[in-house]
């Protein structure tokens, strides 16, 4: 009889509460301060981090439901939405820990008690910018138009219905008459700086896509 | 006179449980304290491993000569005489932070406002109703938390166009088509991922779906069996009462969990499973019927968790942690066992020292239940078992196995009369046994009992270990905090929010019926979850 | 539907003591900004100042045992001692090799794994320390854990030594302001994670790198993706989606003082232009050929990145130092495995990694160490080979490496064994290795006849057979190692035991 054991053992590995794997680096700043960063001046006090995660209402939309919102308001496949260095799923393989998911099976991380880290708005950047390009190649150069339809870029009136449909497939609600007036001027703007109806179109779907309303909930 | 004082005490503070001196003391001197009130007063308030002090434990120690002749009165005298210093440099002195309730030890440690925004002022800038619930902002949440999927703008506009009475139905039946889709009680659905701090999964130790190299048990079966119970009505104390388990059926889009008396090995079952498997009776757990106690009993648990080691401390710490919130590496839930509990050595690990036993009282009382399910200890006295390449990578099984070398018409006698043991059953004889293998190292084994403790009540084996734990409090709290943080997106902070997690938790274990799912259509109805 | 109208402000009674919730807000948001987003100390990663020390930590996951390495016994040490040779986990002579002019002995085994499908380890330690004996120091202690996740965080954070922080956080903090990302950690389990120390600078806190493959990519909104516009019309784009949008909307006056969402902002609008600015992507993205001749060194250094993620850290580590990115890195094997094209026949990381000596403790410990030791000869020597400063120095005259584990594993064996499995035991000593420190020598010492480590005096630093180095003592060890003032969390000063 052999006395060993020569079953495998494993590893315990308990995580303990209230400490998750991922830092919650460099919280808050005000609207204020983001919206005048030339007024930000001031010194290092220590942190109140604990202070921060109480009162929060929003959610940030983690990986499988980033991927289901992004999907839904484009009408795009999972594989359509983007990949990086051209094989590698950006929401489920490269970036998912960054977008608050988990890897429970392979890496024993089975929770993300952050929401998001410091890189995540980076990553929903690309990720973002490669699924509005191609929404805007399909509906322009296929012709499948679920949200934009050809036009030109100083078209005011045209670029307030697309405008309108953006709102609508990607927040689900009406522009309002400020939000339309805004996003012509960007139209503008553009045209200005040497932009085409497709950068519009792109950098629009772009810009609604990686603003806070779409990303938190 | 004195004794009946603390006995008072004692039973007023019924939510303490039963505490060192100190914590009594404290209380005593200052009832009105809100962390007295509320029960959170305790060791952590003083210590981080306990005795090792925190900042406020370094003031309290400092403030007394007398802790090695008199510690209860060390204490008042330094309580007395430290309340006016500020033992965290915070600018708050200690006493002004006992009664606000903030922790005299933590610089800072800030009290939720009850609000920190200006109602009106909100509203005129909004959509939504911030001064209360939202009917429209909770259905575009209830969407997206339930179905995964968000509300378009067709959905909302019909949604707006009803009346607040037919809102409310119609979202309930919303939330309920969601409660039974696969994004929620799927695999890898928003239940199932929630089992993922309980069940622990390691993909290179396991059997069946996604296996890995060295299989060791199959997890699958314990999600299963927590998406059963927190699903469709059920009662969720079967999470660590349940004398059954649970299959999975997927296909055609939809998810449906079915109880079953026996689990069978899947086809696909490898290493130790297989090998277990196929001696017996081509099941996949092992643990009879009347020694089952859900999530505690499963053979991933006495894998991956118990091990070799004789008394599965690291089962019981973990299943207090998974399944009450008591994590005793914090201290927490370090209640004193009823009656004449003497702590004893069973297996030479130096647990009666002060540093050690301050926890392992409660730890190695609510450990023994769990001493009769075996882990992975393999020994088959007067058989040449040769479990040697079990999981040899080019599936080369040798002949003599368990399988082949034992009858199978004997295979329930070596179960219940020889001394082997194999993983994952229930062998009331398991620790005389190991005792036997390991008398260099744990002579006292034998002594351990199957009685112990959990949460200072006495209990007399796993099942009663489980039924008491799973009608406490502290189960059904932490049911109730696990889908509020991850519905609400952070812990009850203000008052309000703890007002209507204290009724979701006392509702659960009282008219709900411990039913989840009415727990959560309650929950969504909560100001914390639909109000902006 | 009930309704309840909301109260105005309400100060809480804490905030009625001290000041008001908006004060206390501009001061939070601002304290949460890393130094170098408001322009300080931005010149210190150019400066390369003199006074810089580089902390590496290297996990040894799943408890690396110091009696398969330098502490190794040999049977007849056992036996001299009254201990038993057959009992006590030892080596035969011929599996030992003696290093001249050290204490230490380096373990030279080749030995076949059952359980592994007879998976054949050939390990060597000697050549590591020919190399590097005058820089290593080993350190013994003894933890209070068995529990995996639990002792690696108090491997780090010294078991509560100061207020909870890691000693990486601590490196951090003293050194690593300038820097980009001054902790990076590409540990696992309870090595990765953050200290309990709310009062720590936000920008010592470890940020964490899951794939160091593709991690470089979140570093940058544009690198490697196509399509993308010039720049001048992306910054119109952001412009426009922080005034035109987001300013307008209805959800961001509701919600403007959530913290998630500040937080979020403030890494949308500074951290993104500032790691871009930095040209992080470019500095430590590896793959299809990116890259300068450091890169290409540390790849041949470790070529095996694609397919094991130890040598990619690794290569990850050297890049984040000596491209100013970091002051302090941490890496090492996690519990999944890893193979080479040969697949099961040449295990990279075995499963469990150190913890696989439950089954069988040598070949896991042979063959883990090798591992762990091949790696660390590589930083060792890129770091050595890159200049630092102006004063003939290189990187690796300011770095300290630590290795850091679970704890040990039992010291006994089934008579004469050679497979055999262990358990976790509290009793170990870990290396450091520098040019830093008086190294060369146990700080401490073991019992031959136990195979136990034993502390060290206090004061003196000689051997005490009557102590063992608690959690603390070992993490002052290492805080007095980079010269760092541990005095304010009550952390006694070994400078002179532990430093030239």
């Amino acid at each position: 009889m052999h006395l060993k054991s020569i079953i495998l053992l494993v590893a315990v590995f308990i995580l303990s509460c209230g400490k998750g794997k991922f830092t919650n680096q460099g919280d808050s700043g005000s609207i204020e301060e983001t919206l005048n960063p030339s007024e930000n001046e001031g010194e290092i006090t220590t942190t109140e981090s604990a202070s921060l995660a109480l009162g929060s209402k929003l959610k940030f939309k983690k990986q499988k439901l980033l991927e289901q919102e992004i999907m839904t308001s484009l009408s795009l496949s999972q594989n359509q939405i983007c990949q990086e260095l051209e094989s590698l799923n950006c929401i489920n393989e490269a970036h998912h820990l960054t977008l608050g998911g988990v890897d429970a099976y392979d890496k024993n991380i089975w929770e993300n008690k952050n929401s998001f880290l410091e890189t995540t708005p980076i990553v929903v950047e690309r990720i973002v910018w490669s699924a509005c390009e191609k929404r805007v190649a399909l509906d322009l150069e296929s012709g499948e138009s679920k949200i934009f339809s050809k036009g030109s870029v100083s078209d005011s009136s045209h670029v307030g219905l697309m405008v309108s449909n953006l709102y609508q497939n990607i927040l689900a609600r009406d522009a309002s008459e400020n939000e339309i007036a805004a996003a012509k001027e960007f139209a503008s703007n553009l045209e200005k700086n040497g932009g085409t109806y497709d950068d519009w179109a792109r950098l629009s779907c772009f810009s609604l896509m990686t603003s806070v309303e779409f990303l938190f909930y | 006179m004195k004794n009946l004082l603390v006995i008072w005490i004692l039973t007023w503070f019924s939510l303490l449980e039963a505490r060192p001196s100190t914590i009594v003391t404290f209380c005593e001197m200052y009832p009105e304290s809100p962390q007295c009130v509320s029960g959170e007063f305790s060791c952590v308030s003083c210590h981080t491993n306990p005795p090792v002090n925190n900042e406020f434990g370094k003031c309290v120690s400092a403030g007394s000569d007398l802790w090695e002749t008199d510690f209860e009165g060390a204490v008042r005298e330094s309580l007395l005489k430290i309340e006016n210093l500020d033992c965290d440099n915070d600018g708050i002195s200690n006493i002004e932070e006992y009664l606000a309730g903030t922790d005299p030890g933590v610089a800072n440690s800030t009290e939720p406002t009850t609000e920190n925004i200006d109602c009106e002022d909100r509203d005129k800038l909004s959509n939504w109703n911030v001064c209360g619930y939202d009917p429209v902002y909770t259905y575009k949440r209830v969407s997206l938390d339930f179905c995964g999927k968000k509300a378009n703008y067709q959905d909302l506009k019909v949604f707006k166009s009803l009346s607040l009475s037919e809102q409310k139905k119609s979202l309930s039946d919303f939330q309920e088509s969601c409660l039974n889709s696969g994004f929620w009680k799927g695999r890898d659905g928003v239940v199932w991922q929630m089992a993922h701090t309980k069940v622990q999964p390691l993909r290179t130790l396991k059997s069946g779906h996604n296996s890995g190299e060295v299989p060791l048990g199959d997890y699958d079966d314990d999600y299963q069996l927590f998406v059963y119970y927190n699903v469709n009505d059920r009662d969720v104390r079967g999470l660590l009462t349940a004398d059954h388990y649970v299959s999975m059926i997927e296909g055609g889009g939809a998810t449906t969990y079915e109880a079953v008396d026996e689990m069978p090995m899947r086809d696909d079952a490898s290493g130790l499973v297989l090998e277990l498997g196929n001696f017996m009776g081509k099941r996949q757990q092992f643990v009879p019927k009347e020694r089952r106690a859900g999530m505690l009993t499963t053979l991933w648990n006495a894998t991956f968790r118990t091990m070799f080691t004789s008394i599965p401390r690291t089962n019981a710490a973990h299943a207090m942690r998974a399944y009450l919130g008591l994590d005793i590496a914090k201290s927490e839930g370090l209640i004193e066992p009823e009656g004449d509990f003497e702590l004893v050595d069973h297996d030479n690990k130096g647990i009666l020292s002060d540093d050690c036993s301050f926890c392992h009282r409660t730890l190695d009382a609510a450990s023994y239940p769990f001493t009769k399910y075996n882990g992975l200890s393999f020994d088959v006295p007067g058989k040449d078992i040769d479990v040697g390449n079990i999981f040899d990578p080019n599936g080369q099984r040798p002949d003599n196995t368990l399988v082949n070398l034992i009858p199978e018409n004997l295979v329930e006698w070596y179960l219940t009369n020889s001394k082997m043991l194999v993983p994952g059953i229930y062998k009331p004889r398991r620790v005389e046994l190991l005792s036997e293998i390991n008398k260099e190292t744990e002579p006292e084994l034998s002594g351990v009992p199957e009685a112990g403790y959990v949460l200072g009540k006495p209990v007399a084996n796993l099942v009663e270990w489980g039924q008491v734990a799973a009608n406490s409090d502290y189960f059904v709290k932490n049911i109730v905090l696990d889908y509020w943080i991850h519905l609400v997106g952070s812990k009850p902070a203000s008052e309000s929010e703890k007002n209507e997690y204290e009724s979701l938790w006392k509702g659960l274990m009282g008219e709900d019926n411990y039913s989840v799912s009415k727990m959560l259509k309650k929950l969504v109805e909560t100001e914390a979850y639909g109000a902006p | 539907m009930k309704k309840s109208k909301k109260n105005k402000k309400q100060v809480s009674r804490r905030s009625a003591l001290k000041f008001t919730a908006g004060a206390a807000s501009t001061a939070t948001a601002l304290s949460m900004v890393p130094s170098s987003l408001l322009g300080v100390n931005q010149s210190k990663v150019n400066e390369q100042d003199e006074d810089q020390k580089f902390l590496i930590v290297l996990t040894n996951f799943g408890g690396g045992s110091i009696n398969d390495s330098f502490l190794a016994l040999s049977e007849d040490e056992v036996r001299a001692a009254g201990g038993d040779p057959e009992v006590i986990n030892c080596y035969k002579d011929s599996q030992l090799v003696a290093v001249d002019g050290t204490p230490f002995k380096a373990v030279k085994l080749e030995h076949t794994m059952p359980a592994l499908g007879n998976f054949q380890v050939v390990s060597d330690q000697s050549e590591f320390l020919r190399r590097h004996k005058q820089d290593i120091t080993v350190v013994t202690s003894e933890g209070t854990s068995v529990n995996h996740g639990i002792a690696q965080q108090r491997s780090v954070n010294g078991n509560e030594a100061w207020a909870g922080r890691t000693i990486q956080e601590v490196a951090a903090s003293f050194y690593g302001q300038g820097f980009s990302i001054p902790n990076m950690n590409m540990g696992s389990g309870g090595y990765a994670f953050d200290g309990g120390d709310s009062s720590l600078e936000s920008y010592a806190r470890g940020m964490s790198v899951s794939n160091p493959l593709y991690w470089p990519l979140s570093l940058s909104s544009s690198a490697k993706v196509s399509g993308v516009p010039s720049k001048a019309m992306m910054d119109l784009a952001r412009d426009f989606r922080l005034r035109g949008i987001e300013s307008q909307s209805n959800f961001m006056k509701t919600f403007k003082d959530d913290p998630k969402l500040s937080s979020w902002l403030n890494h949308r609008e500074k951290t993104r232009p500032r790691f871009e600015q930095e040209n992080l992507f470019e500095k430590l993205f590896f793959l299809d050929g990116a890259g300068d001749a450091a890169t290409e060194k540390a790849k041949a250094m470790f070529p095996r990145y694609n397919k094991d993620t130890f040598d990619a850290q690794a290569i990850m580590s050297y890049l984040a130092i000596t491209k100013g990115v970091s002051s302090v890195v941490t890496l090492g094997p996690n519990s999944s495995t890893s193979t080479s094209d040969k697949g099961i026949y040449e295990f990279y990381n075995i499963p469990i990694a150190f913890d696989f000596s439950h089954n069988d403790h040598r070949g896991a410990q042979a063959h883990m160490w090798q591992r762990m030791l091949r790696v660390t000869d590589g930083l060792i020597e890129l770091l050595k080979a890159t200049p630092y400063g102006t004063k003939g120095e290189s990187y690796w005259d300011k770095t300290m490496i630590y290795m850091a584990s679970d704890f040990g594993r039992s010291k006994t064996r089934p008579a004469g064994s050679e497979v055999f499995g262990s358990a976790h035991d509290l009793n170990n000593a870990s290396v450091l290795i520098s040019p830093m420190l008086k190294g060369n020598r146990v700080i401490g010492g073991i019992d031959p006849k136990t195979a136990l480590t034993y502390g060290f005096d206090p004061v003196t630093g000689s051997p005490d057979r009557n102590k063992k180095t608690s959690e603390k003592e070992f993490y002052s060890v290492l805080t007095s190692a980079l010269d760092i003032d541990g005095s304010a969390a009550g952390l006694p000063d070994f400078r002179k035991i532990v430093k030239k």
